[in-house]
């Protein structure tokens, strides 16, 4: 189990201009919960060994 | 006919009624529209109502019929559509504010086929803005009410079609699905919610969350309900090139051969983690059913399930800010407050991120195939608690804090990542009157087999026939 993943609250503005969002003082505040619940979540399916999967997704039937 | 003369009917009972002319289309459809003006000021199910084009359609019915050309089950029925079907014609909103004013030239195919089986359609349903998110709080078109109790969600992003079936404001409804959006409504709601196979139904023309995760199809009030609605707006359409290409498989057949033989799976992991006691009292209690209808009832294991939830949250939010990145450049102030930030947030997923759950998507969608190889359906529950009040975003589960939105999709979602057809039909109340709703998971394409099982449980069953205070 990977330790939990952790975001500075100062990675929230280049994120957000790199994805081209208006981002303020404020909104930088309300993102930065989600990023990290984000980057915790990512980290779980980064845990998952997809070893044999690499091409699947180029098929995605659902 | 009387409003409260609504009560009892279903489409496969209306539909039989109007075939032997015994309802009138035009008295049906005057009863729910005089049904929406009393509920529409407290449950708010709908953003349009179409009583002209309602009362058109269903005087075009009874001529037809009355002229010997009855077009089947949904001929001269009322019926709804979440407001993210598009209507030719009509205002199509998604439940947003910058579509306030989007009147399509075209109906999706979904709609063409309704109206090609006659339905009469009464109005376009309230959503959860942009079909994203689970309590149906829309800031722009106003809160939808859950029929059962007021002030409560019911459910989500197909609220208020589920709002409107459970009270008989047309007696079906399409809704959409990406983490269970038709399931989780039908759950809150006491009815029946499929999400088909992923292709079965098009998706032409209806706006879209997330295009490898959405899913349209119906919302009624039993499954022969949603089975007679399924197999209208089931079929390949060239303008969806995710839609399967060739005839889909009969729905309707077979729906009366009960479950005797068929192996039911019953996860011993993750589908009852965080499950509210009656939730759980009321599925156990199902799976008894089943049992004593003959089904051969087997414990397995499907680890891989705790994976659906990530996977709708990253894979399908990440789409969703991919269509809607102009706009949320350029009007965010457009986008309610619950909204903005989980898309702007989803934006930062790298494409190193979508890839990776993709192959995890791949292997959950691979660990379902095989365990649809040794059993032919999965049952659950739903969702694992029932509907909250709207103010509450969060509850305890175990000591610890959980979102409704992850708790109510955190079942549901398995089936949008695997593309496998999945509805909830109703099991039980709580104590306090909240509907509850059993999932029945199958494998592709067995659409017919889910409806099948779900047919005849609720024929053993009396359920589905309550009906909430407020249509009394």
């Amino acid at each position: 189990m990977a330790a939990r993943p952790n975001v500075m609250p100062s990675a929230v503005r280049p994120v957000a201009e790199w994805a081209g969002l208006p981002c303020d003082d404020a909104r930088a505040g309300r993102l930065h919960p989600f990023l990290v619940a984000q980057k915790a979540r990512m980290q779980r399916l980064y845990d998952e060994d997809v070893t044999g999967f690499e091409f699947d997704f180029l098929i995605p039937q659902g | 006919m009387r409003e409260t003369d609504l009560d009892g009917l279903t489409i496969a009972s209306a539909g039989r009624l109007i075939r032997d002319r015994r309802l009138s289309p035009v008295e049906l459809t005057e009863a729910t529209l005089a049904r929406i003006e009393r509920l529409q000021p407290r449950l708010n199910a709908f953003i349009t109502v179409t009583a002209d084009l309602a009362r058109q359609q269903a005087r075009q019915a009874e001529a037809e019929i009355q002229a010997g050309h009855w077009r089947g089950p949904l001929h001269g029925v009322p019926v709804s559509l979440k407001d993210l079907y598009c209507t030719a014609g009509i205002a199509t909103t998604a439940g947003s504010i910058i579509l306030k004013d989007h009147v399509p030239d075209f109906d999706a195919p979904a709609t063409a086929r309704l109206r090609e089986a006659g339905a009469v359609l009464v109005g376009k349903a309230n959503l959860h803005e942009w079909a994203c998110g689970v309590t149906n709080d829309n800031p722009f078109f106003g809160r939808c009410h859950n029929p059962w109790k007021h002030g409560y969600i019911p459910g989500g992003s197909s609220g208020g079609s589920a709002a409107a079936v459970a009270t008989r404001q047309g007696l079906a409804s399409l809704g959409s699905d990406t983490g269970g959006s038709i399931r989780i409504p039908a759950h809150m709601c006491g009815l029946v919610g499929h999400k088909p196979t992923y292709g079965l139904v098009p998706r032409y023309g209806v706006f879209p969350e997330s295009w490898s995760f959405d899913h349209a199809g119906p919302i009624a009030l039993t499954a022969e309900d949603a089975a007679i609605v399924l197999e209208a707006i089931a079929g390949p359409d060239p303008r969806d090139p995710s839609c399967l290409t060739r005839r889909p498989p009969a729905i309707r057949r077979g729906l009366r051969r009960g479950v005797k033989g068929i192996k039911l799976g019953v996860p011993v992991d993750v589908h009852f983690d965080d499950c509210h006691p009656e939730v759980h009292a009321a599925v156990i209690n199902a799976i008894a059913t089943f049992k004593d209808l003959g089904a051969e009832i087997r414990e397995v294991s499907i680890p891989e399930a705790r994976h659906g939830l990530d996977l709708c949250l990253t894979i399908a939010w990440a789409e969703a800010a991919h269509f809607h990145r102009r706009w949320l450049q350029t009007r965010p102030n457009d986008y309610g407050p619950d909204l903005i930030e989980l898309l702007a947030s989803a934006s930062a997923y790298t494409a190193v991120d979508y890839l990776q759950a993709q192959q995890v998507r791949a292997k959950v969608r691979h660990a379902f195939r095989r365990l649809f190889q040794e059993v032919d359906l999965l049952v659950s529950p739903a969702a694992p608690l029932p509907a909250t009040p709207h103010e509450v975003e969060e509850v305890e589960v175990d000591g610890r804090k959980a979102s409704v939105l992850g708790l109510a999709a955190g079942l549901t979602a398995t089936a949008n990542a695997t593309g496998e057809p999945a509805c909830s039909a109703p099991c039980g109340f709580t104590s306090d009157g909240l509907p509850i709703g059993l999932m029945i998971h199958g494998p592709q394409l067995a659409d017919g087999l889910v409806l099948r099982a779900a047919h005849a449980y609720e024929r053993s069953q009396v359920w589905h026939r309550h009906a909430p205070p407020l249509s009394a």
